[in-house]
């Protein structure tokens, strides 16, 4: 890890500059993203270890240019002096292409002048990959050791280190920061029976992830065993307590996916119809943004050079706020929310959420507890499903603890699909406890694609679902 | 670059062995919103994953450490030198067990031939064949074209000399309906590997025929139990992972404790599933180790025959590698559709993701639309959740005759699953 922002970005500056000048003379807006992400993930289990590139790594620029009609971008990985002429060719091919369907009517993306630098460095010590392997083997052999039950124990570390710079007529932005996601997995069997526990989670400090990951990892092994007991829920109307992760699943997939307003445009999210309406319990708030709270999406410009903000989406159940990356909030007549994000720099940016969660409230979780006569405490987001222009909802926990007359049986059932309607949901909502926590080892898709990290949470929740 | 890639690495003292993975990636890509063009975007780009090995011993044990690094861009000698070695160190310390890599045979490459028309051409035709069949109130709300060439060369240091070059056409469409009461929609993904205009058309009629069933979708009343049709990628998504634990990673790491033999259908009164994999087309020919492709049985009427996967972890389990394939081919069934949905069921034509845990044996899904047949009368149904015991539904299947091929999959076009609880 070197802590530092990109030499590679920085060495391109000057031709960067030079070719906006260039195009810019032909167009009316050009800017450019840089991208410059290393990482390594290091995985160990029973038998084996494995050093591979982060999943994030990538290295790249995103040209793009309005030619008074529509956006055009080009990705390459090579800006050099000797290829900027091909490239530009490759952008007028591209930028003058006249095809038989009309476009859409879009203004130019208006920018206000700024230049700034930011940094944010890992926590702590840095370990080498020799120190983490060393440290992963300890802990896999201590936890096949604690049960004979266990086949195997799979823990792993990704650090990335993300350089990216954002350059156009008016801009001219830099940032780096650094995250590690430590995530583990155990495998347990008993009389042919095989159960798995896993969790994760993210930290902006290796030194920090490695302690806490041996914590989760004891943990991990007690959910392991008692799945071993675990039945499938007899599907009904059920009384639940979510855990942070399973409120994280709720907001982003249930809520955060229809107010992402790129929707809007294209008229697939419900929720424009709501705006200043009750969508939610009068006891919930939500959040998005790589301002709102500190984690894996805790970036200071998103991928469009928009600085990152706090949008308060959800005020005490009313819906006040959507987010949204540049070029939709300019369809929009809006200011944009700093939620413009790539998948990579192959990819389009879309409007996505960032960091999402529901404000804590006053409730206490033991009295939750207390008051569910037949219910379920749900954990460990699995899965889950948006709909936004229909608000149906699928969302999977990896178990729930049986709750009756207040307090646990000692019951567990694994998988727990929730399905239902977005609004009877979130509208069953009758109390928020006190606590939070921000779940950020998350990836998120639009659709089945454009996988981004994510963080979501927030406090419990006791809601009333179908679960089946 | 593969040429100052491989000398640099066949300079380098610390290491045994190499693999250059070069992808070179053209793409062209068109979005569509409220079926106006927004966006055009190029992708052109070439990059490199490279993976070194070290063959060592601790005391008397041999083995292979490997680690790997990306790079997109031309480095330096000096720093190209630096990123071996540190590669080489990372791999000094990974204690895997010894294996050989692949052993390549003569410089090969492998081609599909180009599609037949100018890329930013084709996907105006494209989009054009789509909103030709669409109406004010029933069109495509969000339109994603990608077109992709992708060309990988890997070259080792023991003789892997291979080139491939495919095509694909993906489409990510939203169908959308504007009735007087409601705005429904549903969300597809096509994958193409040749340009057929008339599927086209029939792809773009039948996801605004199955969104037009949506806005007319009721709640399904008074049934709690019933038999449910499922087809196309929902299949992918259960063959997947019926054979998910039988690779040869999987055997190696515990995942599952059946062993070639034992069979994976118990008690059966319905139909055998017989299961393979294959590349996804014959220039598809090797995989990322450099194992030459071609198809294998995994479940053989029923039972376990085969376990696949990569060069490595065969080797720990003393096999032959398969190589790593991403088709599922499932033999065709014995049943007739009509025959399938002679009794009252539930046609699946949309969820929102199908669940499936097998150490939990567990199948279900939240139903976005389905078709109910009441044994007289078919209605479009949404806003409910099906599940079952998955090994109870593989005891009692029904395989259909009429058979898909889609991404990843090609076999039976529809199965029948037995008594499914509906809520």
């Amino acid at each position: 890890m070197t802590n530092k922002f990109s030499r590679y970005l920085k060495s391109k500056k000057k031709l960067v500059r030079s070719l906006i000048e260039e195009l810019g003379i032909k167009y009316p807006y050009v800017s450019v993203l840089g991208t410059d992400v290393a990482g390594t993930t290091i995985t160990v289990d029973r038998a084996t270890a494995n050093v591979l590139p982060s999943g994030l790594t990538e290295s790249g620029f995103v040209i793009k240019v309005y030619n008074g009609k529509a956006y055009s971008e080009l990705s390459t990985n090579e800006i050099t002096k000797k290829n900027i002429p091909l490239l530009i060719d490759e952008i007028n091919r591209l930028a003058k292409h006249e095809g038989s369907i009309s476009s859409v009517k879009v203004d130019v993306l208006k920018e206000e002048p700024l230049a700034k630098r930011f940094a944010r460095k890992n926590k702590g010590k840095v370990y080498t990959t020799e120190e983490i392997i060393g440290i992963l083997k300890g802990y896999v052999a201590k936890t096949i050791a604690k049960s004979p039950l266990v086949m195997n124990v799979r823990l792993a570390i990704e650090t990335t280190e993300v350089s990216k710079m954002f350059m156009s007529k008016n801009k001219d932005l830099e940032q780096y920061y650094t995250w590690s996601g430590p995530r583990c997995f155990v495998l347990v069997r008993k009389d042919g029976n095989t159960k798995y526990g896993y969790d994760g989670f993210g930290t902006n400090s290796i030194e920090d992830g490695l302690n806490r990951l041996a914590v989760k990892i004891d943990d991990t092994l007690g959910v392991a065993i008692a799945m071993l007991d675990s039945t499938t829920p007899v599907p009904g109307y059920y009384d639940v307590i979510t855990a942070p992760s399973i409120t994280g699943l709720i907001v982003h997939e249930a809520f955060g996916h229809g107010v992402e307003m790129d929707m809007f445009v294209r008229d697939r999210a419900k929720s424009q119809e709501y705006f200043g309406k009750y969508v939610a319990s009068p006891l919930i708030t939500m959040h998005d943004g790589a301002a709102a709270t500190y984690s894996v999406a805790s970036y200071f410009f998103d991928d469009d050079g928009v600085l990152a903000h706090d949008t308060k989406i959800i005020d005490k159940g009313v819906l006040v706020s959507g987010i949204s990356d540049a070029l939709s909030a300019l369809q929009l007549g809006k200011t944009p929310t700093g939620n413009g994000r790539r998948e990579s720099y192959k990819r389009k940016a879309y409007t996505r959420m960032t960091n999402t969660f529901f404000s804590k409230g006053k409730s206490k979780l033991s009295d939750m507890i207390k008051s569910i006569k037949h219910g379920y405490m749900l954990y460990q987001t699995n899965n889950g499903m948006e709909d936004p222009k229909n608000w149906g909802i699928q969302c999977t926990a990896q178990y729930g603890r049986e709750i009756v007359d207040g307090k646990f049986s000692g019951k567990i059932v694994s998988p727990v699909v929730m399905s239902g309607y977005v609004i009877d949901l979130l509208n069953s909502i009758t109390a928020v406890s006190d606590d939070f926590e921000i779940i950020g080892s998350g990836s998120c898709g639009k659709g089945y694609k454009e996988w981004v990290r994510v963080s979501d949470g927030g406090p419990y929740l006791k809601a009333k679902v179908k679960i089946g | 670059m593969i040429k100052q890639l491989s000398k640099a690495l066949t300079a380098s003292k610390s290491i045994t062995g190499w693999l250059i993975d070069e992808t070179s990636t053209h793409a062209t890509q068109a979005f569509y919103v409220m079926q106006k063009l927004e966006t055009t975007r190029l992708v052109d780009t070439r990059e490199y994953y490279v993976t070194v090995y070290k063959e060592f011993t601790d005391g008397s044990v041999a083995y292979t450490g490997s680690s790997s690094f990306t790079l997109s861009h031309a480095l330096t000698a000096k720093e190209l030198e630096a990123k071996i070695e540190e590669a080489a160190f990372s791999a000094s310390l990974v204690k895997n067990k010894q294996y050989n890599l692949v052993e390549g045979t003569k410089k090969r490459s492998w081609n599909q031939k180009p599609f037949p028309y100018e890329p930013l051409d084709l996907l105006d035709k494209v989009a054009s064949t789509f909103f030709m069949e669409t109406e004010a109130h029933l069109r495509f709300n969000s339109f994603e074209l990608f077109h992709t060439t992708v060309t990988n060369h890997i070259v080792s240091s023991r003789g892997v000399d291979y080139k491939k070059t495919l095509q694909r056409l993906n489409i990510e469409a939203i169908p959308s309906y504007d009735g007087s009461e409601n705005k429904v929609e549903l969300y597809r993904f096509y994958n193409y590997s040749k340009i057929d205009f008339e599927l086209f058309r029939s792809d773009a009629q039948a996801a605004l025929s199955d969104v037009t069933a949506r806005y007319a979708a009721k709640a399904i009343k008074d049934v709690s139990k019933v038999d449910v049709v499922l087809k196309d990628e929902d299949l992918h998504s259960l063959f997947e992972n019926l054979i998910e634990d039988y690779s040869y990673e999987g055997v190696y790491r515990k995942m599952t404790d059946k062993v070639i033999g034992d069979p994976i259908q118990k008690d059966v009164v319905g139909e055998y599933l017989n299961i393979d994999l294959q590349p996804s087309s014959k220039e598809d020919a090797f995989d990322r180790d450099g194992v030459l492709l071609s198809p294998i049985k995994i479940i053989d009427n029923g039972v376990i025959a085969n376990y696949y996967g990569s060069n490595q972890y065969a080797q720990y389990l003393g096999i032959k590698p398969s190589g790593n394939m991403p088709m599922i081919f499932v033999a065709k069934g014995k049943s007739k559709y009509a025959a399938m949905k002679r009794k009252p069921h539930l046609e699946i034509i949309a969820l929102s993701g199908i669940q499936i845990d097998m150490y939990s044996h567990y199948i279900g899904g939240e139903v976005r639309l389905a078709i109910y047949f009441d044994g007289k009368e078919y209605h479009p149904v949404s806003g409910f959740s099906f599940s079952g015991n998955i090994d109870k539904c593989l005891s009692n299947l029904s395989l259909s005759k009429k058979t898909v091929a889609i991404k990843g999959y090609e076999g039976p076009k529809y199965i029948l699953l037995k008594d499914m609880d509906i809520l």
